[in-house]
């Protein structure tokens, strides 16, 4: 059952655990990592050692990582703010006008099937190695994700409910704002959580190709410099990001839809 | 003519895929009258009422509400499904407002409509969970919330698609006896699906028995019970089962079992 159905302290002591399991395993692949570089078992130079790591963003936090890393996320905010709007809107749009649809459908898998990271050069000669490419880049990984939810969810509409809007004589409009959008909201939502960790990815597949600043460009320097302890540390920035990110569209989901959906369970931890 | 008043003459309707589903079918529900279609499943009972609902296009013969033809979203019609058919991010009150809000066109309820809907959800067994959302309830209780949706819409006719079908037995008896209450505290007009010959019984003025496809009416039962009708008072009533077993053997006859 949901976890509406436990006490307060049982739920407290199971977050707990789940927190404690979580740094333990940690804590143990850190522990393996070190053990095995210690014992010759692998070479430091290719996989460095978790306390290097860990050095390396003490000494380089806020004259480096945070100021690429605020790049790197300003980038992504953009492109995501960009692709939910572009993405949503084009989706009722295809929708409401099936016609349009039926024309575009073979342009639009063709944009969406090709490889992404293929069109990062033709972006960077468009629009240069600053923020515009960067957003370029993940707005067209985001807005098709978002674009397909939209539509998937408005046009998978029970169809009882379709049955009982057309037996109350709902006019089309009705219909719409009281059963189609609030019936497709869970599955944009899934889409739009999707968009955000692609948006993240396109932003730093942009920044490894070329740029100035973010977190993709100083991967691809300190991997120029070999310094694996670097290149790994900003990996760990990125993963947390990736989760911070992910916990925070988790979190909103719930405050949002989680009374009505089954996604109770998706905010806790 | 009275404006309640459901007439179906001679009405064939045949499906695209060149199914006939139903076949010269007649039939009359007199202002506040309960009548219950009973048949086997796909005997084009749903087509009658998608007919009678203005749902589905009239292909031959002639469908009257009153004096008026079907058209869907009449607002002297109130339709239950065998679902549900419950929005999920309504809460339950808001889910039983939502055909007066259809209706009316506004989410501000009429003065006393909301009383009512308090009333009803009562009624129906759910008071106190008017701000429960529809997943936290089980599925007879989120039947018995379209029941009193139904109800508080002021429609004079209602047509029920085996509302209860999907309910386990016990559920069942329930609702069917809170559908009496209702409807004998306001009688409407009702034309009652269901493949469950009980059912109708304790619940119909009168009961058409229905042809397996193409959907016909093959014979026609005034049931004599007095009312109000208490459910379990009938279990023991020897009239009860004397309806039974004569319009049993015509059941069974197409049901062939």
């Amino acid at each position: 059952m949901t976890d509406e159905n436990k006490t307060r302290g049982a739920l407290i002591r199971e977050l707990a655990w789940l927190y404690a399991g979580r740094v333990l395993i940690l804590l143990a692949f850190a522990g393996v990592w070190w053990a095995a570089v210690r014992f010759g078992l692998a070479d430091k130079f290719f996989v460095s050692t978790p306390p290097e790591i860990v050095r390396f963003l003490f000494a380089n936090f806020r004259k480096e990582i945070v100021p690429n890393a605020a790049d790197t996320l300003r980038a992504m905010l953009i492109a995501f703010v960009l692709s939910g709007v572009a993405g949503v809107l084009s989706g009722l749009a295809l929708v409401e006008l099936p016609r349009v649809k039926r024309l575009v459908d073979p342009f639009l898998t063709a944009l969406n099937s090709m490889p992404r990271i293929a069109l990062a050069p033709i972006f960077i000669l468009w629009f240069g190695i600053e923020t515009t490419s960067k957003v370029v880049l993940a707005f067209s990984l985001g807005f098709f994700i978002v674009l397909m939810s939209t539509y998937a969810g408005m046009r998978n509409v029970d169809p009882t409910l379709i049955r009982l809007s057309r037996s109350l004589g709902c006019s089309p409009w009705q219909q719409f704002t009281k059963i189609t959008l609030p019936w497709a909201i869970p599955t944009v939502f899934a889409g739009l959580k999707l968009a955000l960790i692609y948006c993240f990815l396109g932003v730093v597949t942009s920044e490894m190709l070329a740029s100035k600043v973010g977190l993709g460009q100083l991967i691809m320097y300190y991997s120029g410099l070999l310094r694996m302890e670097a290149v790994l540390a900003i990996l760990l920035v990125m993963a947390v990001c990736a989760v911070a990110l992910t916990m925070i569209a988790d979190r909103i989901e719930a405050a949002l839809l989680g009374s009505w959906t089954e996604s109770l369970q998706s905010a806790r931890g | 003519m009275y404006r309640n008043e459901i007439n179906v003459e001679r009405v064939s309707h045949r499906f695209a895929t060149g199914l006939l589903a139903v076949e010269d079918m007649s039939l009359r529900v007199a202002p506040g009258e309960f009548v219950v279609i009973v048949g086997p499943s796909g005997c084009g009972k749903t087509t009658i009422l998608n007919l009678i609902a203005g749902l589905i296009a009239r292909q031959s013969g002639k469908v009257t509400i009153g004096e008026a033809v079907p058209r869907a979203g009449r607002q002297d019609i109130a339709y239950m499904f065998a679902q549900d058919a419950l929005l999920p991010w309504r809460r339950v009150i808001d889910n039983v407002l939502f055909g007066v809000e259809i209706h009316t066109g506004t989410r501000k309820p009429k003065p006393g409509v909301l009383e009512q809907a308090h009333g009803l959800l009562a009624m129906v067994g759910l008071a106190g969970f008017e701000t429960a959302y529809p997943r936290q309830l089980s599925h007879g209780m989120r039947q018995r919330v379209a029941l009193a949706r139904t109800f508080l819409m002021p429609s004079p006719i209602l047509l029920m698609d085996e509302p209860f079908g999907a309910l386990d037995a016990h559920t069942k008896l329930a609702l069917e006896q809170g559908l009496l209450r209702l409807w004998e505290s306001n009688k409407r007009t009702v034309l009652f699906i269901t493949h469950d010959l009980a059912e109708a019984i304790v619940l119909a003025d009168r009961i058409l028995v229905c042809t397996t496809r193409p959907g016909r009416i093959k014979s026609e039962i005034a049931v004599d019970l007095p009312r109000p009708r208490s459910i379990s008072a009938l279990q023991n009533d020897p009239r009860y089962h004397d309806y039974y077993q004569r319009i049993w053997g015509d059941l069974a006859a197409e049901m062939a079992i």
